[in-house]
């Protein structure tokens, strides 16, 4: 499980942690809007305010590396395809390879744009406990006509809930698959099989003790939900998100 | 007089869900590409569950992940990940679940619509995802395709075949129907 | 007394065809401990499945206070709260909070009612100090301690449990069986269904045995544990090493 709630939001004393999450949410997708055409003098802004906020909660850069490790390899995946792809002046060559500046330009520019958005989205991720995000999620789906709010936040609940459980059960099938030594099998579709439909039966025998024990326990979509609550740092957060996506479009 | 369909049509898509974001992390190795599960059950969820089901599972996995749940492969990244250079794929997931889920809907368990279905499925995914990739990276569309489509063709293949396989045996154990829920063979 | 449960000629059959249970009589008072007992398959979960009405009978009739369990759901389902032998499958809350919360927050209840209740919960199970951790952290004592603080905030009068004890190791048998024994002195009715007596037989007052779908023996426990074998249970140690019966808590 240590892959997929890597790090999570944990009470910790600062200064976005008791912000509203509809506002959070908000200044997360503008932001992230915004990133995406923005130029280096407003991404160098941004990024640090980012980073210090960043480091306020979780004062460890190494934290931030170990979760986006595998994204920060497809940013750098794009800075090596667009410096070899791009046409201009040559920095280097190498057999039939031409890196140039103007290619080298481009890549970081777009990676490190994709890296903001992902650092605004950890800072979230850090600050926010899951059922506020939930409840805020499902505020901003109220007017969404055709998706029950309640029915979403609910789903997104059981989501968080069952992950960690079901890559249990999923390691789980695997291992007992290893020792019955179903990998020494050379037929892809047949390992394929054999590791799916224990998997999925498992999910759906689940679901129905799940459905048991809320039916039992009398769920409703009628259930209360918690509306997200605000702090006293909502408006300079709101302010300084907003002046931020004003800087990211205007510089 | 209990067991409304609307909630067991909750907890299944809600756990497929979870059996999509889990599936990121199952790969099988062969050869130089590991084929990593994560479409296949994408495949599935529109086989069992139906259209609309199948297409709520993979929308609540984005809509978890795009403000910042953990829920995707690789770290968190919220919004970042869904724009990143694979961010395509993942809507693809969305149409590609609906499709198979409806296509299933209307077979009946028939083979070849559902296998052309889930065709047509995997090419959508790469319709969403190849051109993104394209324009993120900046890549030519020769170099993209040859990067981010055919590299995986062969595993698309046997997904196609192991989807159905495991929906043949999975199926009539399955009930989505408002009739009383199976018994477990437990105590 | 009226009995707080009761079922009256109960039967079930599956959608195959087959019969699971098969005319069961069964009145349980309130404050009573009962163990159900019977080898697997032998119908202990489909029973207690409709003592809060997850499965209707196929004929004859389940009362709850009196009042038949079809005709008043969520009455039935107020009164008799159930913890399922799977912790995994049947905790919903993303934290030790949120899942205690899940019960009482479906009966509309206000929140300070809902806080005061699940306060409650987590303080008669302990679990306080774990009340913002995810569930998928906790040990298997905890989870199900966790499972029947989740039943407790919803105040019910009669706890069902499955297979309390399945797939916990010593301390969390002792925790379970400890927490169970104090509800009970709260006087608690509790129905409690195993295929292990071991834990359980010596703190109970009666014992009932199901095999094959039919009720073949109900009675004090120390009566009915002296023929048990025969129904596919196996009785406790300490009845075969030394003819009677001990407390499995010391």
């Amino acid at each position: 499980m240590a892959e997929l709630s890597p790090f999570g939001y944990r009470p910790r004393p600062a200064w976005i942690n008791d912000c509203d999450p509809r506002i959070k949410l908000a200044a997360l997708a503008g932001l992230s809007v915004c990133s995406l055409g923005a130029g280096w003098l407003s991404l160098a802004l941004v990024t640090s305010v980012a980073g210090l906020l960043w480091l306020g909660l979780v004062p460890s850069a190494a934290v931030f590396w170990r979760h986006t490790r595998f994204f920060l390899f497809l940013l750098m995946v794009i800075v090596l395809v667009r410096a070899l792809l791009t046409p201009g002046q040559v920095l280097l060559e190498l057999g039939p390879l031409r890196l140039t500046l103007e290619g080298l330009k481009s890549g970081l520019l777009v990676a490190w744009r994709l890296l903001v958005i992902v650092l605004l989205g950890m800072i979230l991720t850090a600050s926010t406990s899951s059922a506020r995000i939930r409840s805020a999620v499902a505020w901003f789906l109220k007017p969404v006509p055709l998706i029950d709010e309640r029915q979403a936040a609910t789903m997104i609940g059981l989501l968080i809930r069952f992950i960690p459980v079901i890559f249990r059960q999923v390691r789980e099938t695997a291992a007992a698959q290893q020792a019955r030594a179903v990998a020494a099998s050379r037929n892809p579709l047949r390992r394929a099989v054999k590791l799916v439909l224990p998997v999925t039966r498992r999910i759906f025998l689940t679901a129905d003790r799940l459905v048991y024990a809320m039916e039992s326990r009398c769920f409703t979509l009628e259930r209360p939900f918690a509306p997200p609550e605000g702090g006293k740092n909502d408006l300079p957060l709101a302010a300084s998100a907003l002046i931020l996506c004003l800087v990211l479009l205007l510089v | 007089m209990h067991f409304s369909n609307q909630l067991r049509s909750m907890v299944y898509a809600s756990l497929m869900s979870a059996l999509i974001a889990v599936g990121a992390f199952v790969s099988i190795p062969i050869g130089p590409v590991p084929i990593v599960m994560q479409n296949l059950f994408v495949l599935l969820a529109g086989l069992l569950l139906g259209g609309n089901r199948a297409a709520a599972a993979v929308g609540i996995y984005l809509l978890a992940g795009a403000c910042g749940l953990p829920v995707f492969a690789g770290g968190t990244g919220g919004l970042g990940r869904l724009l990143g250079p694979t961010g395509g794929y993942l809507f693809g997931f969305l149409a590609a679940a609906y499709l198979v889920g409806k296509a299933a809907e209307h077979s009946r368990g028939r083979l070849i619509p559902e296998l052309m279905a889930m065709v047509a499925a995997s090419l959508i995914v790469y319709l969403f995802g190849v051109p993104w990739l394209k324009f993120v990276t900046g890549m030519d569309w020769q170099k993209a395709v040859a990067v981010g489509m055919v590299p995986f063709l062969a595993g698309d293949a046997v997904k196609i075949a192991a989807a159905r396989a495991v929906a043949g045996s999975l199926r009539p154990i399955l009930s989505l129907q408002p009739v009383p829920p199976r018994e477990e063979k437990v105590g | 007394m009226m009995p707080i449960l009761e079922t009256v000629d109960l039967s079930h059959r599956f959608a195959d065809g087959k019969w699971g249970l098969k005319k069961i009589n069964l009145a349980v008072g309130k404050g009573q401990f009962v163990v159900i007992a019977g080898a697997n398959g032998s119908g202990k979960t489909t029973l207690l499945r409709h003592f809060n009405g997850l499965l209707e009978p196929t004929s004859g009739q389940v009362f709850v206070d009196g009042v038949r369990v079809g005709k008043d759901l969520l009455r039935a389902r107020k009164t008799v709260q159930m913890v399922f032998q799977d912790t995994d499958s049947q905790i919903v809350g993303e934290t030790v909070r949120d899942e205690v919360a899940f019960g009482p927050e479906n009966l509309g209840l206000s929140r300070q009612e809902v806080r005061l209740l699940v306060e409650q919960a987590l303080e008669t199970t302990g679990l306080q100090a774990l009340a913002d951790v995810s569930p998928h952290l906790l040990s298997g004592g905890e989870k199900r301690r966790l499972t029947i603080a989740g039943v407790l905030a919803m105040r019910p009068q009669v706890l069902v449990l499955d297979e309390p004890f399945s797939n916990l190791d010593f301390p969390g048998t002792k925790m379970v069986l400890e927490q169970l024994m104090a509800l009970h002195r709260s006087n608690m009715t509790i129905v409690l269904c195993t295929h292990e007596l071991e834990k359980v037989a010596a703190h109970a007052q009666r014992l009932v045995v199901l095999s094959r779908g039919e009720m073949v023996a109900d009675g004090p426990v120390a009566e009915v544990i002296a023929g048990i074998e025969k129904f596919g249970v196996h009785p406790p140690c300490s009845l075969k090493c030394k003819g009677r019966l001990e407390p499995w808590l010391s």
